[in-house]
């Protein structure tokens, strides 16, 4: 049995966790290769206008995955992952507007997790899809755990400076880890994982300032403490998870000082983004006008605009720093 | 305290009366404008709904005419409407007005918060002031409301277009200055009377239901009038949603509500399994309900970035096909040119009228 797991949106957030969940269960796991002009194209074509770009990216990687035949298609409907705050709406439909738009695809695999409900639980969303396919409960319930190892190992690797492409390369091919250089100047990126560490739609930014001789921070490499701790600067809690998320990372960021300047890098017509980043700015306006860039992106971003932008900004940090 | 809130609709009806009941001064912000527009969109983060942009500029406009307190309804997701007021806020304090805001978010455990704030509102009068002034209020939409349904059915029959439109405003105003309960109630029978004596043609209109996103849905200004044009058009338009089923839905919760909301989600369910915030499952149950109904086809209206919407609007094209049911799909920002709007609309409708002859031949 093949499922396949498109490589957008949450993908980032928990595709160790899933794919160790899916294996034990049975499972033969094929993930879609990373984002390329072709993958984007198939999204473009299939998807709705108003979309945003990682949605666009995800209708992609799903046609995709669809073209190489494989059994079931992974789209879980994660509606909520903490007690007081959702997710992005796109996330509570997902799994109906890939259905709906797209037809001739495998069947999708779309249990809820909904932390707000007793019977939605992560764990519950794993029996009911072990139940599926016919696997003991005993078995369900120790790839449940095992998958949940996997995240934590996950996030330490990513807490200590690795992207998640070389977490998951460290976790599942046993690549050793690399040292991170560190540059003269360092640079906060924060914005959805799905967006900073997409290196297509990205047009590498990372692997860009990296050359330009910048250290990188982006949120996966804060601690959850600091980051919770720092979101409660907000007047008002965030009721969007990884949102919050990006806030508190970026507040830690600003009020730290522990970097030169930030990137907040958003996606074109993206939601929740669009009060976000106004808060964000706010507040480093606020804070004694810390350095912060915002590079929006969309299916359109040119290499040569986004070149001379990072440049510039990276410049700009090493001209206040001297 | 001298107290404004933004507009949406006749919304602003039922507030000043339930204000003006416990005693403020209440300063209505001018009805929505290409200024309020211009105004909103130039303070707002780029890719706010329009409905944030709207809202900023009627506070702007509210300024301007001496107001120091808003009130504003909150949220606790997932549509971005619950974080308005905390943005907004903020957006004004960096411009430097110093204004206060009165933000009310479902309670949810913090009681303490939202009976003070209620107590503000409440001006010193007790409790049960406050919600008799509020009923009053309600009141008041309500009878608007069931005008402008009835309205709608005479729109689409009227000799002389816009006969209805004026009867609406004038009663409009006229409950504006009503004070008692008797008032009001002889003013709604006096605007029967008037609307059922309008000229008609004896026609069978199209019938088209509009939804949408609730703020676009139910100010004219911003989706371009969208129900008179098709009442123009001798369409009959039924709307989904109405500013009381929302005020209802928020202020007290009724077994009512809670079937109606059932129902809806279980129409919706085959092709939208879960709620998406703001209106995104009630567009998509309306386009099943209203094809059952016999209408010949669904206006869905929906602000630019609205991300419930966007859910909706991809599910959309499905639900349509599999029910031949036409839909059509306006997205409004501030840039939309009534033209653009009015074309569209005609083409759609007159895709309507052919439909429904190819079927009765």
């Amino acid at each position: 049995m093949k499922v396949g797991i498109p490589r957008g949106l949450l993908f980032y957030h928990y595709y160790p966790m899933w794919r160790v969940f899916l294996e034990e269960i049975g499972a033969e796991v094929i993930a879609s290769p990373p984002t390329s002009k072709e993958i984007l194209d198939l999204g473009t074509e299939n998807s709705q206008d108003d979309v945003c770009l990682p949605v666009k990216i995800f209708f992609g990687h799903t046609v995709y995955l669809a073209d190489k035949k494989v059994d079931y298609l992974f789209i879980p409907r994660i509606v909520a992952v903490e007690k007081e705050a959702y997710t992005c709406p796109k996330f509570l439909g997902l799994p109906d507007v890939i259905r709906s738009t797209l037809s001739d695809i495998p069947p999708v695999i779309d249990a809820t997790v909904n932390v707000k409900k007793k019977d939605k639980s992560p764990l519950r969303a794993a029996i009911e899809i072990g139940r599926k396919f016919g696997v003991p409960l005993n078995t369900i319930r120790s790839a449940y755990e095992n998958s949940c190892q996997a995240l934590w190992e996950y996030r330490r690797l990513m807490l200590k400076g690795l992207t998640p492409d070389e977490a998951i390369d460290a976790l599942f091919s046993g690549k050793k880890v690399e040292k991170k250089e560190s540059g003269d100047i360092k640079i906060g990126v924060v914005g959805h994982p799905y967006n900073v560490y997409d290196r297509f739609s990205t047009l590498d930014m990372l692997g860009k300032l990296k050359n330009m001789g910048a250290e990188v921070i982006t949120g996966e490499m804060i601690r959850q403490e600091d980051i919770e701790h720092h979101a409660e600067f907000l007047p008002k809690r965030l009721f969007w998870s990884y949102e919050r998320d990006i806030v508190g990372s970026a507040f830690y960021l600003i009020h730290t000082k522990k970097v030169d300047g930030i990137i907040n890098v958003v996606s074109f017509e993206c939601g929740p983004d669009s009060l976000i980043t106004e808060l964000i700015q706010s507040e480093a306006r606020r804070q004694g006008n810390f350095p912060i860039m915002v590079i929006t992106l969309d299916e359109h971003t040119g290499e040569a605009g986004l070149l001379t932008r990072l440049e510039a900004f990276v410049d700009m940090l090493r001209m206040r720093k001297r | 305290m001298k107290v404004t809130f933004p507009h949406m609709g006749n919304l602003w009806l039922g507030l000043k009366t339930a204000l003006q009941e416990l005693g403020h001064e209440v300063i209505v912000p001018p009805k929505p404008s290409k200024r309020t527009l211009t105004l909103g969109s130039q303070y707002s983060p780029e890719f706010a709904c329009l409905p944030l942009k709207i809202n900023l500029g009627c506070f702007l406009e509210a300024i301007e005419q001496g107001a120091d307190t808003i009130i504003m309804a909150g949220g606790v997701g997932p549509c971005r409407f619950g974080y308005y007021g905390a943005v907004q806020k903020r957006i004004l304090e960096d411009l430097g007005y110093d204004v206060d805001f009165l933000i009310f978010d479902p309670p949810q455990g913090r009681w303490r918060e939202f009976i003070n704030d209620l107590k503000r509102v409440g001006n010193g009068r007790p409790l049960y002031k406050i919600f008799s002034a509020l009923l009053f209020g309600i009141k008041k939409l309500e009878i608007m409301d069931d005008l402008e349904k009835l309205g709608h059915k005479i729109k689409a029959r009227e000799i002389n277009k816009g006969d209805t439109m004026h009867i609406l405003e004038k009663t409009l105003h006229r409950l504006d200055d009503a004070s008692s309960y008797k008032e009001i109630k002889r003013i709604k029978k006096e605007a029967i009377e008037e609307l059922l004596s309008v000229p008609r043609k004896n026609i069978d209109p199209i019938r088209v239901a509009v939804t949408g996103e609730i703020f676009v849905v139910l100010e004219p200004f911003v989706n371009m009038e969208v129900e008179n044009e098709l009442g123009k058009m001798d369409v009959e338009v039924e709307r989904t949603l109405y500013i009381t089923d929302w005020v209802k839905e928020h202020l007290v919760p009724s077994l009512r509500g809670i079937r109606k909301h059932k129902l809806l989600e279980e129409m919706a369910k085959p092709y939208l399994g879960h709620f998406v915030g703001g209106d995104g499952q009630l567009s998509v149950a309306s386009a099943v309900i209203y094809a059952r109904k016999g209408f010949q086809g669904m206006v869905h209206l929906m602000p630019f970035t609205c991300m419930p919407e966007i859910i909706a609007q991809s599910i959309l094209p499905r639900v349509s096909k599999d029910l031949s049911f036409p839909v059509l799909t306006l997205v409004f920002d501030e840039h939309t040119g009534k033209a653009g709007v009015l074309t569209r609309l005609e083409a759609f409708v007159d895709l309507l009228r052919r439909k429904r002859e190819v079927v009765r031949v």
